[in-house]
């Protein structure tokens, strides 16, 4: 009874079985395969060498070196000293004084904004995960809906859901490109079914570029879905953290980055529904900082957001760290060069690997740190994705909420041995199990919940 | 635009337009750049320590090594019954959002968390904005915070709350106190984990200011006790003892975000775990924060440095207190504060300034002084809290003299 009593137990309230209630226990000892498998047991080539081989975390795990040259080098040099002041409150609450400034200073000039960015437009705060809690909670009460379209970054749900309380509603495509303007019909479709539903759609929230697709949305899209938040008067929401993270993979006909705030609001939407999140965790691959920051012309909604800074401080080191990296242009330039060919040079060698073994996966993309392959003719997908597991392999079954069953986000970018032996087991893996082409034909519109149970 | 934001959202909003519920944001003083601006009596903060004592390591310390530096740490200075191991404690990006979390897990919407006063006047942000718990003062009847008296208090209190419908689900205490500045003898202790044990209620003893005993030498100072320390056989059950600590008191190291909750309830922990995401500390400071708990003659000499100049700037305090006439608590021998009785200098009472405090505290900013009125929640008006660390001592003074 002592333990039924330490905790609160409320009631479940309407969302899908992955949102929490408050005061229970972890859920990731409850609900399987809520969270990237492996994670205490993970591959090491000297140290853990049957550990496992993830997949399944966004990370950019190639250019921590010359990060940890940039700052040991000018810790010595003077430009990346902890000053004491970074001990204290007022160095880096909301960003503190110079973090924004350098932050406005780099998105001026890689983002290419219609007006440029104050500084007092960014808040900054422990990570954007924390970004998200916050701006839902000021956005939107408990019970109403985030709308997305699928695939999309699994853990929105975890960001807004847990303590925000909000659920996110997926569009149905129905075969549209979710990156052409018509895509928009889809959203009015959701929007107007989740609102039949009792969940109120308060925003939208879009991954540009995206995740897990890997592509970058087209003025035109982005001009039509700011329309027709107007005219359903709700918010817009545009996740750019992949935004420096767009390389050359021969798809030269594929569009490359335009933020949402380069694009003129005139005649689309109001510039005070329109909110932007950027951080240092992908384009400079330092999750570990971590830094987060909400764009938004909004004074309102910075005000709601700030009231709550206090749960979200960023770090003093990370700010100390974040200001020398963003004032450094030339590191910036030689950095994010560095990155992206990296980057392009790990999505080759996965494809060449994948095309060999006939693993199919979403071809068409110029962006971020994975990409998106089929492994439908391997299902099911639970004993599939045990089975990789069980090789040294992991990846996180219906994470992206897919439509289709069976479709995998896989994250390349990985030391060259790690990613060789990864691709090495899951070929093995795969090879073994594979049940012949099965036909996906009917199932259109499948729920992921449905194949992790069965 | 009403739709703008969410009900909740506008309500956030309207917390940050109470008058006075946060330090103004008007320019600080510096001697030489900007005199004439404010001095903060209002953080409670250390500001002095040597910049180059701290090592730097890019490599991240991960969340093994720090909670086990940390155990390491209370082992040695909390004293506890039983030994603190590192898988209970869990590490956040400070306590604010520790106490946040808590918050969210041990109660619902609407219950209580009892406290005396006067005490730490954030406390109902970081419990209520959130995870929206109240904090219940209890009506003191001239009670003394730390007398073992307290227990009727408390008692009354709850049930005169459980009759209003409110539940209480804790009590909260902050041990050395703020902003009393003064130690929990272990007898009172007792009896506060006594009640808890009797009403099944959790005891949350905030102790981040445990290593800022400064103690002028007064025979009636009471040392600092842990709750950790105490036997809680036949008291209350282990499980629900919450203790809070962190680097941002003792360690002067607020910026590192760096904040733990000691408990033994491994439901608890894995409840806060499940929230750890909004909340992660970040790489580098835990590689600090290892690093300074690691090297353990640095810390005592850091914590000794500590002690040496909060005495100093106690003393310039009290004695430009004495000078100017002024009524303090007496008995203070730990934390970062004086509290100070400016009750002769209220101003008129008004239905927009009912204590008289804001009218008081707006001439002291026009002065260039900030104190934060009303803040401690204390009963009778007029005391306000005076941090005398979070400054140098040339800024001490002149703040004083203002």
């Amino acid at each position: 009874m002592v333990f039924l009593s330490l905790l609160v137990t409320r009631s479940l309230e309407l969302f899908p079985i992955r949102n929490l209630a408050r005061g229970t226990t972890s859920f990731a000892t409850v609900i399987p395969w809520r969270f990237a498998p492996g994670g205490n047991n993970l591959y090491d080539k000297l140290t853990n060498p049957s550990g496992v081989i993830s997949f399944g975390t966004a990370e950019n795990g190639l250019v921590q070196d010359e990060l940890e040259v940039f700052v040991a080098q000018n810790a010595c040099a003077h430009h990346v000293r902890i000053p004491s002041l970074a001990f204290t409150y007022r160095y880096s609450t909301m960003g503190g004084l110079r973090f924004p400034i350098a932050m406005a200073a780099h998105m001026n000039e890689c983002f290419k904004p219609y007006r440029p960015i104050e500084p007092s437009q960014i808040l900054t705060g422990s990570a954007l995960t924390s970004i998200h809690e916050m701006v839902g909670m000021s956005l939107a009460d408990p019970g109403d809906g985030i709308l997305v379209s699928r695939p999309i970054y699994g853990r929105f749900e975890l960001d807004f859901g847990n303590t925000a309380g909000l659920s996110i509603v997926y569009t149905d495509n129905e075969g549209i490109d979710p990156f052409s303007p018509e895509i928009v019909h889809q959203y009015q479709k959701a929007f107007d079914r989740s609102a039949a539903d009792g969940v109120k759609v308060k925003a939208i929230l879009i991954v540009n570029p995206h995740n897990p697709l890997g592509r970058c949305y087209p003025a035109s899209t982005l001009a039509a879905l700011m329309k027709f938040c107007q005219q359903n008067c709700i918010h817009m929401i545009s996740d750019e953290v992949y935004a420096l993270s767009v390389y050359d993979t021969g798809a030269t006909d594929l569009p490359t980055f335009t933020s949402a705030l380069s694009i003129d609001p005139t005649g689309l939407i109001d510039v005070e529904r329109l909110h932007i999140f950027y951080g240092m965790n992908k384009d400079f691959a330092a999750a570990g900082l971590p830094l987060g920051s909400l764009i938004s012309r909004n004074e309102l909604l910075r005000k709601a957001v700030a009231a709550n800074m206090r749960f979200h401080s960023p770090s003093g080191m990370s700010i100390a760290i974040g200001i020398a990296i963003l004032e450094d242009r030339a590191f910036v330039k030689r950095f994010i060069a560095l990155s992206r060919q990296r980057l392009a040079e790990c999505r080759s060698f996965t494809t060449q690997i994948l095309d060999r073994a006939e693993i199919k996966y979403s071809g068409y993309g110029n962006a971020g740190f994975f990409l998106y392959v089929d492994l439908s003719p391997w299902l099911p997908v639970k004993s599939n994705t045990q089975n990789l597991l069980d090789a040294g392999v992991g990846v996180h079954p219906c994470e992206e909420h897919g439509e289709i069953p069976g479709h995998f986000r896989l994250v390349f970018s990985q030391d060259r041995d790690t990613l060789t032996e990864g691709l090495r087991r899951l070929v093995h893996t795969l090879g073994k199990h594979r049940v012949g082409a099965r036909v996906l034909n009917g199932v259109k519109r499948a729920r992921c919940t449905d194949d992790r149970l069965g | 635009m009403s739709t703008l934001l969410s009900e909740r959202g506008e309500e956030n909003l309207t917390g940050l337009d109470i008058p006075w519920r946060f330090a103004p944001p008007l320019p600080r003083y510096n001697k030489d750049s900007n005199p004439s601006g404010l001095i903060l009596f209002s953080s409670a903060e250390i500001v002095k320590i040597p910049g180059d004592a701290f090592l730097y390591s890019f490599s991240s310390a991960g969340g093994s090594r720090f909670p086990n530096a940390m155990a390491s740490f209370l082992n040695d200075n909390f004293r506890p019954f039983t030994p603190v191991t590192g898988d209970q404690i869990l590490t956040a990006s400070g306590v604010t959002p520790i106490e946040d979390m808590i918050g969210l897990n041990i109660g619902d919407p609407g219950d209580g968390i009892l406290v005396s006063s006067p005490i730490y006047g954030r406390f109902e942000l970081d419990f209520g904005n959130e995870a929206r718990l109240k904090i219940v003062y209890a009506k003191m009847k001239g009670m003394d915070s730390f007398d073992v008296g307290i227990v009727e208090i408390f008692q009354e209190a709850f049930e005169k709350a459980s009759q209003a419908g409110t539940k209480i689900r804790a009590v909260l205490i902050s041990n050395p106190s703020n902003p009393l500045g003064q130690c929990y003898p272990p007898e009172t202790l007792k009896r506060i984990m006594e009640f808890c044990g009797r009403t099944k209620i959790h005891l949350i003893s905030d102790e981040v200011y445990a290593m800022s005993v400064f103690g002028p030498g007064y025979l009636e100072a009471v040392p600092f006790t842990s709750v950790l320390s105490i036997d809680p056989t036949g008291l209350m059950d282990p499980e629900y003892v919450q203790v809070m600590y962190g680097m941002s008191k003792d360690f002067g190291a607020a910026g590192l975000r760096l904040g733990c909750l000691i408990t033994r309830s491994k439901q608890l922990l894995d409840a806060c775990i499940s929230l750890i995401r909004f909340h992660n500390p970040a790489g580098p400071s835990i590689a600090i924060g290892t690093a300074i708990l690691e090297d353990k003659t640095f810390t005592a000499s850091l914590l000794k440095s500590c002690r040496d100049k909060l005495l100093k700037g106690y003393s310039i305090t009290t004695r430009a207190l004495e000078a100017a006439g002024i009524e303090y608590r007496k008995g203070t021998n730990a934390g970062l504060f004086v509290y100070i009785d400016l009750s002769p200098y209220l101003g008129p009472i008004s239905e927009a300034d009912p204590r008289g405090e804001f009218e008081l505290a707006q001439c002291l900013v026009d002065h260039g002084v900030f104190l934060h009125p009303g803040e401690e929640h204390n009963e009778a008006p007029g005391w306000f809290r005076v941090s005398f660390a979070s400054m140098d001592f040339e800024s001490l003074e002149e703040g004083l003299r203002r």
